[in-house]
């Protein structure tokens, strides 16, 4: 980010994206959530509400709870009661943003846990909810992940269409079909006039397809559901569509952009928001693709104002050299907080999923360590960085950029202030920095191999802790 | 970039004459055979591609006085004088409106001795996708270069196509260069000396960086809007007097043809006609004729050759080269896909989704890491991939310069992984270069060239690790030898995969000791493929999806000895001879087989 144009303004947004993370984070864990019976108390109270009302709300619901036959359920569902009421007790009067408390208790691995949470969304939330169930009712905060402007994209081919939208961070395919239209051939034996009828009749009704997917697509109650569309297509498809009366004009008038793109599917969708990205302005997903680039054209000019991997981030951290601090939103990785039983040190590592089977990196000289503290990586970063006198960025892996920044360079990685020489520090620091030794491949000498890379914590389901 | 396709191209003093006397034994409808040759028109867009193809076509008499009266009508209509011969292949409505090709035009020619089939691939960067396909099927390039001021400028800058088309060309497989310096007779040339070779000068530099070797290419001077020195010598140039384009094709020699391996074809179009499932492309390797019981891969589905057509005639067999229509049942033409390849059920091309190349990185704009996204483009096969993999840099010799790079820049040649959405059908380079060779695009600019040194058979019916004591031993069970995917850095550096260095011509000793290895346990598959119904070999059990177990000897064997049902060394040896790529080995004298 350009420090020039508006620094506090900048801060601001960076502030909001923080704060938004955290609540995917939050409803994250929240939605994952489960618990007994149906002692799992989800109360959202709309802004401008009297907290009283919401006080005997629950009374009642106490009394109500008393009558509950199996035992075990009605303990644990006035317990959550009583907890969610000495909560409310806390708030004198309804922030101005209204209020969310989660309130039960859930089953983990090592047994039941009692949390309670309680919130302010960063944004006006306009629902009122009491629900007692055997999980927490998040659907109404997703809205807050939402930002405001949502595009939809049309990409069409030759050999198929995609549509899909693209909002904040997140770029989404709805659906996408494939077609099969006749080629050119020059040759066969039906008539030439004949298959070139047949061709542009299946090239109609292809359009045609492509229209009516769209309208099931974007038009939701006789309305757009997003603000604008980016048509994206190759060849002549994209311009017959928009000018076919077949495009349904409620559509055809947001049609902010037509862009040529060379294919069709992800590739070209990619493509498409990369071409149209002046016109979608300032959507997340555009602006994390240009720090990204910034952050890759630092490498590629090697400067040495760049630094990748947990290990070197982080004591580039400690040096107070990393200007913007970028993590991938999902980074599998966790932070140790240990001590050794026997002199007392206090030793920090990052380790990722498999690093965490390995016993190896809880025992020092011989001894095991003690786990003080463990913690995402993400997390401590949010209640960290600013002590570090860095900005924070979180980063999708959904863009072609942030593919390669989580596949390529972990998933971590900072722009520094000035050049630091970190070949000297990774002596001196040996922490958990993703080592690929058990990765490693040779060259297979017959030209056939056994795909065994498969343990990449890379690559699809993440399993994110809390 | 790549050398050793010189291997099918052997030295031009190769001798034609054979195959036409071997040709002439087996005419099916009359008329002598010719030689096949498939040729493709490249270039920047405007430059007159499909003008000259037009040109040669209608003074061919290919086209039909008839029809080009329509199109001429049709073109004075939608005005234009200009561009009158492209409506030969411009046949599309919309072509001919913005009097641009979309999608490869497809005819065909004869000259005294070559059959020709032209590929009209058009200019527009838009349709660089379409252009791949129609230059993988091709041997012989005409680039036409437009020498209009300005023009050729244009196309020779960064984003112009003939850059891409130079490179692409010649990763694609493509043998023979022709570069026609067209529009010679333009006003602002005039047949002006001064501006060919100015052109000429500008690019051949840039040939040569391409991998192009100047035995290789030819240049010559045309204007293809009025056909001089295109079928005639022209008297307009003074200072040129060498061949006319169609005496330069005429002198080409053809491609080494291995007839003997089994058949690969590669799907480009397909259609329906009368209820049967027509499917166009080019038979890289091996012989197809009526009645072939075949393999469509990467579906898997078992398919029955009813007819071969070359052109509107149908053909007894499909020699290798041949660019030719295959009429097929036992499948709805639905299922089908472009990127397809028919092959033959003892010897199916591997189906994968995960490849390890060599790669050479031409245009990125900072840096590239694993999880680099793109597109691949392997013979007409087009897939999204991802790679996922970097495990070196090699240097100018192909020795590795840097183990397992964090990042690559632009310029480096890397060995690296791919991982495909979908499965395509590829062989590993060494093996069969028309499946092994492959282009990373990326929003609409080609990002790098490659060839594939390894592909994935996990899941693979012919998992089995291909190892050379394999093939030594006669064993049932070639079960994946997982020590055969040990790290070995020794080999590593000592025998890169395939060195570049455009030199190196012959490679054959190579290719002889890799077909052991390689081709080996495709054939100990067979029988264990067969063996399987006697459900013993439990390491083998994936093996049912390729083969059908009770599939034992499909009666169509064109040219190849049957796999042996018992294993031993010596049959072993000369049932994978097919796979070798050594033009000198006596077994690919050409069309001898087919007499049989």
């Amino acid at each position: 980010m350009s420090n020039s144009d508006g620094s506090t303004q900048q801060t601001e947004e960076d502030e909001r994206s923080i704060q938004q993370w955290k609540i995917k984070r939050l409803i994250k864990t929240l939605s994952e959530a489960r618990g007994e019976g149906t002692s799992m108390i989800s109360l959202i109270i709309p802004p401008k509400s009297q907290i009283s009302q919401f006080q005997t709300l629950l009374t009642e619901e106490y009394g109500t709870a008393t009558n509950i036959k199996s035992r075990v359920n009605r303990l644990s569902v006035l317990d959550a009661i009583v907890s969610t009421q000495q909560r409310l007790k806390l708030y004198s009067r309804c922030p101005p943003n209204g209020l969310c408390i989660y309130c039960g208790t859930i089953n983990t691995e090592k047994g039941s846990k009692r949390i309670t949470i309680d919130f302010e969304p960063f944004r006006p939330i306009n629902t009122k909810l009491y629900l007692c169930d055997s999980k927490f009712h998040t659907e109404p905060l997703q809205f807050l992940l939402e930002s405001d402007d949502k595009f939809g994209f049309i990409i069409m081919d030759g050999n198929g269409a995609l549509f899909g939208t693209l909002q904040g961070n997140t770029r989404n395919v709805i659906t996408k079909f494939g077609v099969d239209l006749p080629k050119k051939h020059g040759r066969g034996g039906q008539s030439s006039v004949r298959f070139a009828r047949l061709r542009m009749e299946k090239r109609h009704n292809y359009v045609r397809h492509v229209a009516e997917v769209a309208v099931q697509c974007f038009i939701v109650n006789d309305k757009l559901n997003c603000s604008g569309l980016v048509l994206g297509g190759s060849a002549d498809f994209k311009t017959e569509l928009s000018q076919s009366d077949m495009f349904d004009p409620r559509l055809a008038a947001k049609v902010l952009k037509i862009v040529d793109i060379s294919y069709g599917g992800e590739n070209g969708f990619n493509q498409a928001i990369d071409l149209a990205a002046d016109t979608l302005g300032n959507v997340k997903f555009v602006k994390e693709k240009q720090l990204l680039q910034r952050y890759f054209e630092e490498i590629g000019q090697d400067t040495g104002k760049y630094v990748f991997g947990v290990a070197d981030t982080v004591s580039a951290l400690e040096m107070g050299a990393v200007n913007d601090l970028i993590i991938w939103e999902d980074l599998p990785v966790t932070r140790y907080e240990m001590m050794h039983p026997t002199t007392g040190a206090k030793i920090v590592k990052y380790l990722t999923v498999q690093q965490e089977r390995d016993t190896a990196n809880f025992v020092m000289d011989g001894v095991e360590l003690t786990t003080e503290n463990k913690e995402n990586i993400a997390d401590w970063f949010v209640l960290n960085y600013k002590s570090f006198g860095c900005t924070l960025h979180f980063v999708s892996n959904r863009s072609q950029e942030g593919s390669q920044f989580c596949r390529g360079f972990g998933g971590i990685g900072g722009l520094l202030r000035y050049k630091v020489d970190l070949g000297l520090l990774n002596e001196h620091l040996q922490a958990g920095d993703d080592d690929d030794d058990d990765n490693e491949h040779p060259f297979t000498s017959g030209g056939y191999f056994v795909d065994d890379d498969d343990d990449n914590p890379f690559d699809d389901d993440i399993t994110t802790y809390f | 970039m790549s050398d050793p396709k010189q291997q099918e191209f052997p030295d031009p003093d190769g001798s034609p004459d054979i195959d036409e006397e071997t040709f002439e034994e087996e005419v099916d409808d009359g008329s002598p055979q010719k030689t096949h040759s498939n040729i493709v028109f490249v270039g920047h867009v405007d430059s007159g591609k499909s003008t000259t193809c037009g040109r040669i076509l209608v003074d061919k008499g290919v086209v039909e006085k008839r029809a080009i009266g329509r199109v001429k009508q049709d073109e004075d209509a939608q005005g234009g004088e200009e561009f009158i011969y492209a409506q030969a292949l411009d046949e599309l409505e919309e072509e001919r409106r913005r009097s641009k090709t979309f999608e490869c035009g497809h005819s065909m020619f004869e000259t005294e001795t070559k059959l020709w089939n032209v590929i009209d691939a058009p200019g527009h960067r838009q349709f660089v996708p379409h252009m791949i396909g129609g230059t993988s099927q091709a041997e012989v390039a005409v680039l036409i270069i437009s020498a209009r001021k300005g023009e050729f400028e244009t196309g020779f800058e960064k984003d112009g196509q003939t850059r891409e088309h130079i490179v692409l060309t010649k990763t694609l497989g493509v043998t023979h260069l022709i570069v026609a310096i067209n529009k010679m007779d333009d006003e602002t040339v005039h047949w002006d000396q001064g501006r060919y070779t100015e052109i000429k000068d500008k690019l051949s530099p840039f040939l040569k960086q391409s991998g192009w070797r100047p035995a290789d290419v030819r240049w010559l001077p045309i204007s293809g809007l009025k056909g001089e020195n295109v079928l005639h010598r022209t008297d307009k140039s003074p200072w040129y007097n060498g061949p006319c384009l169609i005496e330069v094709l005429e002198s080409l020699t053809p491609p080494e043809r291995m007839v003997n391996a089994p058949p690969i074809f590669t799907i480009q179009e397909k259609y329906k006609e009368s209820g049967d499932s027509n499917i166009l492309g080019k038979l890289e390797v091996g012989t197809i004729k009526a009645g072939d019981e075949m393999l469509l891969m990467p579906i898997n589905k078992q398919v029955k050759v009813k007819a071969v057509k070359k052109g509107n005639r149908t053909i007894e067999m499909a020699q290798p080269g041949d660019q030719v229509t295959i009429t097929l049942t036992g499948i709805d033409e639905q299922e089908i896909s472009r990127g397809y390849v028919l092959c033959s059920r003892t010897n199916p091309i591997h189906a994968t989704n995960l490849i390890e190349a060599q790669f050479m990185i031409m245009e990125c704009k900072s840096v590239m890491t694993k999880g680099y996204e793109a597109v691949l483009h392997v013979h007409a096969a087009t897939a999204e991939c991802i790679m996922t993999q970097i495990s070196a840099v090699l240097d100018k010799q192909g020795k590795v310069a840097q183990k397992n790079p964090d990042f690559v820049k632009q310029g480096q040649t890397i060995i690296c992984r791919f991982k495909t959405d979908i499965p395509i059908c590829v062989e590993p380079f060494k093996v069969l270069q028309p499946c092994g060779r492959f282009v990373i695009r990326d929003e609409g600019r080609t990002i790098g060239i490659g060839k594939i040194i390894g592909i994935s058979v996990k899941g693979d019916t012919k998992a089995s690790a291909p190892q050379p004591s394999n093939a030594q031993k006669p064993q049932s069970s070639p079960s994946p030898q997982p020590d055969s995917n040990k790290p070995s850095p020794a080999s590593v550096s000592t025998e890169p995969p395939q060195p570049k260095a455009p030199a190196k011509v012959d490679d054959g000793l190579d290719d002889l000791s890799n077909f052991q290895m390689i081709s080996a346990p495709k054939q100990t598959a067979l029988p264990a493929a067969i063996k399987q119904s006697a459900p013993k070999q439990s390491s083998q059990q994936k093996i049912s999806i390729a083969f059908e177990p009770a599939q034992t000897q499909p009666a169509s064997t064109i040219s190849f000895t049957p796999a042996p049902q018992q294993q031993s060394g010596p049959i072993l040896n000369a049932s994978a001879k097919p796979f070798s790529m050594n033009p000198t080995a006596k077994a690919f004298v050409p069309f001898k087989i087919a007499k049989q």
